[in-house]
């Protein structure tokens, strides 16, 4: 398994108020698989999506990914893990705005002390279909663009989980269209695990398998 | 070579001397004194040594008048004084010192043996004396004053020199012939001080 | 207005800023209140002692009686006069009871003096009191200085004569506040006035001082100088002087201009200080609003009224940041008249002056305001497209507003120089300088950025990182440059200039300050007084040579004739001036003595060969040279009882008044002046009370002709003003110092939490946490470090510039400052960075999942 969850439980108290955002999930995503987490909004599909990725910490349960129990690692081991087997795409892109395209898909090889950082960057954007767009910045960059560059930063480390935030949901149809499909194209042929958040129904039936949630729980 | 200095500073000024007192069969007259003498508070030549030498002009008679008046002095001064113009060899020198002496309430011993060791020195050269008197203001007292008159009176009488009694004779507390200041003389002062004091000077050459 | 809330809402929302940007304004306005205080509360205190030195704020005084006519103009010309006194000093010959006699000062006063400060007397059971003048005035009885209790071998209550009358000696009089007008060549007696004429020594032919002092506590010092020029203009007779208790302590009137004029840099300094902070505040909080502004554009809210809210916002925030630091007055005022009475050496004032109130709102309103101006500006032309667009960021465009926004801020800093330095030049020097250092520091800034980006570092991530971004950010980086860097400048130009005058101000130690000089010593009497003072196990300083010459001509033209570019200000003394009889006193010496610096040209190192061909050379005074209007090269001609010397100046030298020590304007090489007649004068240093008299004996009888000038009083008297002056610069320079590293904190901090979404990128990235950390502590340190050198180098150029044209002072460098506020800034960045960065890293990363 790829990633598995034990009673993966979040509470955010709002006041004398107990909001289970995330309540008792337990799930398994195997390798190479892709997965569409839908919901509407506020029903705990991003809290999820964080959780999983290490960026948050759960309330109770315990999360396993590949192999390892990240569930009580601190920031600074997450963050390490994360650099080696984790790439997350956002809805905005966070590209960094003084970087060009170049290097920004550059920064996460540099922080995990790659070697040939500059090659395999300029692969990944070519990947993306933005070798010619290198030195741009990234708002010299259209937002379909900008979504490419932060997927060709998603992947350049190759690692084995994606986890994608809405990755189209700034962008027209067409250009999400594109987008998606790049990233469905990129998981595969890299056998990468895609965990991908949206309320897109169609994008999510194009995944494997799909998981809705409502209240925190998996319906 | 701190000995040598005030040598060579000698030989300087001795280089000097005889450009500035050039024709040696003129007659010269220095006048040696204090602010009264060098005319404090008005321009040089409105001084009463310069109005002297400008009526010597007049009359056509050449004199050289060297005004060596000194803001400021004391009697103390006089025989240094006295020496270093006896090195130009006048024919008259006009002693007014003393009043700042008085002025500050100095032993007035020590201004007469002052004044005495100067007169001594210029008439040892065979140079003429003329020897003004002066007084001090009201203010210091009568007693003061008297004796610091005398002073004068008995200097002139032992050394036989050509006295005037007093200098600012019909000058001195007159508001319109002094500046604000009550002690100095204005130009007008100066004027009847040399219309008192040139008869006697030229009667003496 | 009714959407005013929302723009209220906007600032509570944005709470760090707001409270950064009060807290920066407020503390500029505080040190400026601080300092407002502190500049009355010393003028106010300088003001009195020079109204106790003379003992009334307005004096005439002439060499005759004053006239009734003339009494009667000046009571009429004020209403303000409250009270006048007459009083009447003459120098006369008493005797004691054993026949000895003395000058003495006579002062004789009536019932009314002296209307500020006392005179203290020692009575005969040596308790000591301030002293009646109506008892003076009652019988006939005198009080006299301590000296003369001995010269005049007299004991308390027993008579001396003064002229014709007897007077018992009632008290020794031991502190004289109302020294007075005339530095005494004699010690003091004072009698009633309506025993004077007693004497008989006011006759014809008297030289006496006669004075009528008025009291006017209403009017201020312009007022008193306005009232005594018409008063001069009224009464034109040219022996009656007019002065104003300001007049009277020229010494304490200068360093009271060098006090203010450095007052009012440190209060323009601080105002800058807290400009450049709310400027960058301000700057970076308009950056995070244009999401906002774009809202309210799509709304349907005019770009017109956004930008009128936007200033009311400034408005409310300097309202408040005034108010805050108006209350701060209010509250420092007690605290520091409770705790400081020893350590303040003055007398701090009981109540803001409602000037300062209103002062202090229109400063921190108008100031706010015109801060944001020109950052205001670039919002003109902002769409409300900008919502739409994916950019996460949006600039300001700089646009022909932007720079003409710039002006009425740069009047209003240039008006406010002028203003609080009480010049033209000062105020005017100091705005230029200040933006010339800040177009230097973004050249400079530029330049390092160029260099940087050419960099390259493999090995360390985070420093390499840092190397980069500091090029990407321009405008951020050039902004924080010239923050830091003028921030610096400031911080470091008041201990700076403060290090200069501290320098002017210095005093030798107790020991080499002069206790009296003695003038007049022949050349025969030296080796005398020699003997006494080695008998006395004293050195005697400065003894000088002193010849008297007339200033014949100056290059070989006539004096007389030669335009004298003294200031003249009437007629009178146009007259005086021309008829001045050029008569000065020469000295003669190698180098340089104690005191004395050279100003321009070469040191005198040899005496005079007159085989060499070339004129003596003469050393001048600085300020004698420009009355004169001669220079370096300029032959001088000397007439010295007859004989005339020429010399060539070939230096020009400054002498450092507070050694007290007496001076020359003109000294010759030696090897010339020798043999010419002189007198010596000498000045012995401090030295005990009963020393003193018995020294000052010895020396009257044995070199009689000696005059002997007590300054032991004087020089007590302006060493205790020096000295309250040196604690006061110190503890504004501290204020200053404060306020600067708040304006450093709330830069570095504000501009740490700008980063914050860019921490958490490089988090999710998977960045380890040191990494992060040593990118932006490598990023801050360099660029502060590096404009705070360059601040300081900057500083050192323009503190050089000031102390030069305004003080005229010798510029001293002053590494302590620079090197400690230096250190602070290191400090200050990385704990900033450091605290601030901590504060993100430890915030989840999921915040950038967010969904708004």
């Amino acid at each position: 398994m790829t990633i598995q969850t034990n009673n993966l439980t979040k509470v955010f108290t709002q006041g004398s108020k107990k909001i289970y955002a995330v309540n008792n999930i337990n799930l398994s995503i195997s390798k190479g698989e892709s997965i569409a987490i839908t919901g509407k909004s506020g029903s705990g599909k991003t809290t999820l999506l964080s959780l999983l990725a290490g960026l948050d910490s759960c309330t109770s349960g315990e999360i396993n990914i590949l192999h390892k129990n990240i569930t009580h690692m601190n920031e600074k081991d997450l963050a390490k893990f994360r650099a080696n087997n984790i790439g997350i795409i956002f809805q905005k892109f966070h590209l960094l705005p003084h970087l060009t395209a170049l290097e920004n898909v550059t920064l996460p090889l540099e922080i995990s002390n790659s070697s040939n950082v500059l090659n395999k960057a300029k692969e990944a954007l070519d990947l993306v279909g933005l070798s010619d767009r290198l030195g741009h910045l990234p708002r010299q960059l259209s937002g379909g663009e900008n979504q490419r560059v932060a997927i060709a930063r998603a992947i350049v480390n190759k690692p084995p989980i994606l986890f994608a935030d809405e990755p189209s949901g700034n962008l027209d149809q067409e250009t999400g269209e594109q987008v998606m499909d790049l990233i469905f194209q990129l998981t595969q042929s890299i056998n990468m695990s895609l965990v991908l958040v949206t309320h897109d129904q169609p994008l999510a039936m194009k995944c494997q398998r799909q998981v809705t949630i409502s209240n925190g729980l998996i319906d | 070579m701190c000995l040598f200095r005030p040598m060579r500073a000698l030989i300087y000024l001795l280089v000097l001397i005889p450009l500035n007192l050039s024709a040696n069969n003129l007659k010269q007259i220095v006048f040696i004194g204090d602010s009264l003498t060098e005319g404090y508070g008005i321009p040089q030549e409105k001084s009463f040594p310069s109005i002297i030498s400008s009526k010597f002009k007049n009359k056509k008679i050449k004199v050289k008048i060297t005004n060596a008046g000194s803001s400021g002095s004391t009697s103390a001064s006089a025989p240094g004084r006295v020496k270093w113009i006896l090195k130009s060899n006048p024919n008259i020198v006009f002693i007014a010192l003393g009043g700042n002496d008085g002025l500050r309430g100095i032993n007035l011993q020590a201004t007469e043996n002052n004044l005495q060791q100067a007169i001594t020195l210029a008439l040892n050269r065979k140079i003429k004396v003329i020897l003004a008197g002066v007084r001090i203001p009201t203010n210091y007292g009568p007693k003061y004053r008297k004796q610091f008159e005398n002073i004068y009176i008995s200097l002139a009488k032992k050394n036989n020199v050509t006295f005037i009694p007093y200098i600012l004779k019909g000058v001195a507390g007159i508001k319109s012939l002094n500046l604000p200041d009550q002690i100095h003389p204005n130009e007008k002062g100066h004027q009847v001080i040399a219309d008192n004091i040139f008869p006697i000077i030229e009667k003496l050459l | 207005m009714k959407l005013l809330k929302y723009f209220i809402f906007q600032l509570l929302n944005n709470k760090s800023f707001t409270i950064l940007f009060i807290l920066n304004l407020s503390f500029g306005l505080s040190s400026f209140v601080t300092l407002d205080i502190f500049k009355h509360s010393i003028n106010k205190s300088i003001k009195k002692r020079s109204k106790v030195f003379l003992g009334a704020d307005l004096g005439v005084s002439a060499r005759r009686a004053i006239t009734k006519e003339e009494s009667n103009l000046i009571s009429e010309a004020s209403t303000e006069i409250h009270s006048s006194t007459k009083l009447i000093e003459v120098f006369s010959m008493v005797v004691g009871p054993n026949e000895q006699s003395k000058l003495v000062q006579i002062k004789a006063v009536d019932n009314n003096f002296p209307f500020y400060g006392q005179i203290e007397i020692k009575d005969k059971n040596n308790s000591i009191s301030n002293g009646q003048i109506k008892t003076l005035n009652n019988k006939k009885i005198a009080w006299l200085y301590p000296e003369l209790i001995a010269q005049l071998n007299v004991r308390i209550g027993e008579n001396i004569k003064v002229g014709n009358t007897s007077f018992t000696v009632q008290a020794i009089i031991t502190n004289d506040n109302a020294e007075g007008v005339s530095t005494s060549m004699a010690p003091r007696l004072y009698i009633g006035y309506d025993h004077i004429q007693d004497t008989g020594l006011l006759q014809f032919g008297s030289v006496v001082w006669y004075s009528q002092l008025y009291h006017l506590p209403r009017l201020n010092d312009l007022e008193l100088n306005n009232l005594k020029i018409s008063l001069k203009k009224q009464i034109p007779s040219t022996d009656l002087k007019f002065y104003t208790h300001e007049s009277v302590s020229e010494q304490s009137s200068r360093l009271l201009k060098y006090l203010n004029d450095f007052l009012g840099l440190v209060a323009i300094a601080a105002l800058f200080l807290a400009a450049i902070g709310g400027a960058f505040l301000f700057r970076s909080y308009l950056n995070k609003q244009i999401h906002i502004f774009g809202i309210f554009l799509s709304l349907g809210m005019t770009l017109k009224s956004i930008m009128l809210y936007q200033a009311v916002q400034l408005l409310i925030l300097g309202l408040i940041g005034s108010s805050i630091s108006i209350l701060f007055g209010y509250l420092l005022i007690p605290i520091l008249n409770s705790i400081t009475a020893d350590l303040i050496p003055f007398t701090i004032i009981k109540q803001l002056e409602p000037n300062t109130i209103i002062l202090i709102l229109l400063l921190g309103c108008a100031g706010a305001l015109l801060i944001g101006l020109p950052l205001i500006t670039q919002l003109i032309g902002l769409k409300p497209n900008l919502l739409f667009s994916s950019k996460t960021q949006n600039n300001l465009n700089r646009n022909k507003w932007f720079w003409l926004s710039l002006i009425p801020g740069f009047l209003f800093l240039w008006s406010l120089s002028i203003w609080q330095s009480h010049s033209f030049k000062t105020g005017t020097l100091f705005t230029i300088l200040f933006l010339a250092s800040g177009l230097l520091l973004s050249i400079l800034a530029a330049l390092f950025m160029y260099f940087i980006s050419k960099i390259k570092i493999k090995k360390y991530l985070g420093l390499q990182w840092a190397i980069r971004d500091i090029s990407r950010f321009k405008i951020t980086s050039i902004s924080i440059f010239l923050s830091i860097g003028l921030g610096m400048l400031l911080l470091n130009l008041i201990p700076q200039i403060k290090a200069s005058i501290n320098y002017e101000l210095t005093m030798p130690h107790d020991s080499k300050l002069p206790s009296f000089f003695i003038f007049d010593i022949q050349e025969e009497q030296l080796s005398t007084l020699k003997k006494i003072s080695s008998h006395f196990d004293i050195t005697l300083q400065q003894t000088s040579p002193m010849v008297r010459a007339r200033l014949k001509t100056i290059n070989y033209q006539n004096y007389s004739e030669l335009q004298i570019t003294e200031s003249v200000s009437t007629r009178e003394q146009e007259r005086q001036q021309r008829s001045r009889n050029r008569g000065y006193n020469l000295s003669y010496r190698l180098g340089l003595g104690t005191g004395e610096s050279l100003h321009k040209g070469k040191l005198i190192n040899s005496s005079f060969d007159e085989n060499s061909g070339k004129l003596p050379e003469i050393s001048v005074e600085k300020r004698f040279a420009a009355r004169l209007g001669i220079k370096i090269n300029d032959v001088l001609e000397f007439d010295i009882q007859g004989v005339s010397i020429k010399g060539k100046i070939v230096n020009i030298r400054k002498v450092k008044w507070t050694t007290f020590q007496p001076n020359f304007f003109i000294q010759f090489q030696p090897g010339v002046l020798e043999i010419a007649p002189k007198t010596y004068l000498s000045s012995v240093p401090k030295i005990s009370n009963t020393m003193k008299n018995e020294l000052q004996n010895k020396i009257v009888k044995a070199i009689p002709n000696a005059s002997i000038i007590d300054v032991s009083r004087l020089v007590k008297k302006l060493k205790d003003i020096i000295e309250q002056m040196g604690l006061a610069l110190q503890f504004m320079t501290i204020i200053c110092l404060i306020a600067g590293f708040l304006v450093l904190f709330s830069i570095a901090n504000y501009q740490a939490r700008q980063r914050s979404s860019d921490i958490a990128i490089l988090k999710v990235l998977g960045s380890s946490f040191t990494t992060i950390r040593s990118y932006f502590l490598w990023m801050f340190t360099l660029l502060s470090i590096l404009s705070g050198l360059f601040g300081i180098s900057i500083c050192f150029i323009f503190s050089y510039i000031i102390s030069k044209l305004l003080f005229d002072s010798k510029w001293v460098f002053d590494i302590y400052t620079p090197a400690l506020s230096l250190i602070g800034l290191l400090i200050i960045s990385i704990l900033i960075t450091f605290i601030a960065i901590n504060q993100f890293l430890n915030t989840k990363a999921s915040s950038l999942l967010d969904n708004e």
